[in-house]
């Protein structure tokens, strides 16, 4: 059987979404995550997902949540939860990450652009307690040069040491913002070794667990899901329930 | 007296996805300096790479290096993002024990 790759982290855009599904399919991805970002014009994504549909590749709308503490960040993650199918966390802080782990987004991730390096083994036992989907990004540990990758590749294979303790999935996104970030499914688990991970756990997060939160994802769209597990199938007539 | 083994060597079909055309010898350049980058001079000197064959038209070629070394040699491709200065995508299509039978797998049909 052939396996199934999917790449949860795109940032498509109108001018480089031909180029980067082309890409995407000839490299061999199934599914993607595509990401909405801020300023992005309605029009424009309902654009994007035409042309995915069109171009046979299987997509999940995701938007990433700046997390912080508070009421709000819940009323947020549940607004959005309404037009998005996959909720991210990009955390910065410690702060950050906390919050996101009580809210009800699905993936956490660390910021590229922070310097936040302190994910510890008690927020991956959280994590873990909590359900969470942490999320490696290939785009820093391909762009980074130097003592600034070594450092990064350092800090990657410590956040892979306890999630794989305390079996967090995780799962392996390009992070791409233009088609020459992109990457084959294998070559990315190949990199994913280099942070000291075996192949054979490298290839899961490329593969399998990408595969069970997409499908987690859309067992959300049927329409009598209520939460994880629980759906109504059928309703007994004269039930007005 | 024993002879020592000859090191078994891999050979990887690969494809590098770029808007222009550059040669081989820029390639494995490139593949050489991110191979010292990433694993040093001593990781260089365990790789046995070498280029065998590169079409720059078609952007494809053979790749060949020590057998034990087949993984880092797959990461240091991964992590090329630039050849000769023009963004580019490598790509390994497939790896085989000889160059006949990496030719009949993965690049059948092409020149």
């Amino acid at each position: 059987m052939k396996r199934f790759y999917a790449d949860l982290h795109i940032l498509l855009s109108k001018l480089n979404v031909e180029a980067v599904t082309s890409t995407l399919k000839h490299l061999g991805f199934q599914t993607i995550g595509f990401t909405v970002q801020a300023p992005t014009v309605e029009d424009e994504v309902a654009g994007i997902t035409d042309h995915l549909r069109k171009s046979g590749l299987g997509y999940i709308r995701r938007i990433d949540l700046k997390p912080y503490e508070g009421k709000h960040f819940q009323i947020e993650v549940i607004r959005a939860r309404h037009d998005y199918d996959l909720l991210a966390a990009a955390c910065e802080s410690k702060h950050d990450l906390r919050a996101s782990l009580r809210s009800g987004v699905d993936v956490v991730f660390i910021n590229m652009r922070s310097r936040f390096t302190g994910v510890g083994e008690a927020d991956f036992k959280l994590m873990a307690d909590a359900g969470k989907v942490f999320e490696v990004n290939l785009r820093p540990l391909t762009s980074k040069e130097g003592p600034e990758r070594a450092y990064h590749l350092s800090h990657v294979s410590r956040e892979l040491r306890f999630a794989l303790r305390f079996k967090v999935p995780v799962i392996l996104s390009s992070g791409a913002v233009d088609m020459y970030d992109l990457r084959a499914p294998i070559d990315m688990a190949y990199i994913l070794t280099m942070a000291g991970l075996r192949f054979s756990d490298a290839l899961k997060t490329v593969s399998e667990n990408p595969e069970a939160l997409w499908k987690t994802v859309r067992s959300r769209r049927h329409p009598g899901y209520i939460m994880p597990g629980v759906r109504v199938l059928g309703r007994e007539e004269g039930d007005k329930t | 007296m024993i002879k020592p083994k000859h090191p078994k060597r891999r050979y990887l079909a690969i494809q590098v996805i770029s808007e222009t055309s550059f040669s081989g010898e820029d390639l494995l350049k490139t593949v050489q300096g991110m191979l010292l980058k990433l694993y040093g001079e001593y990781g260089l000197s365990r790789s046995g790479l070498r280029l065998l064959e590169f079409h720059s038209v078609q952007g494809e070629g053979i790749l060949t290096c020590n057998h034990d070394f087949m993984p880092q040699m797959r990461s240091t491709l991964a992590a090329v993002r630039t050849v000769a200065g023009k963004p580019v995508i490598p790509q390994v299509l497939g790896v085989s024990g000889t160059v006949k039978r990496l030719r009949r797998k993965f690049m059948e049909g092409k020149p």
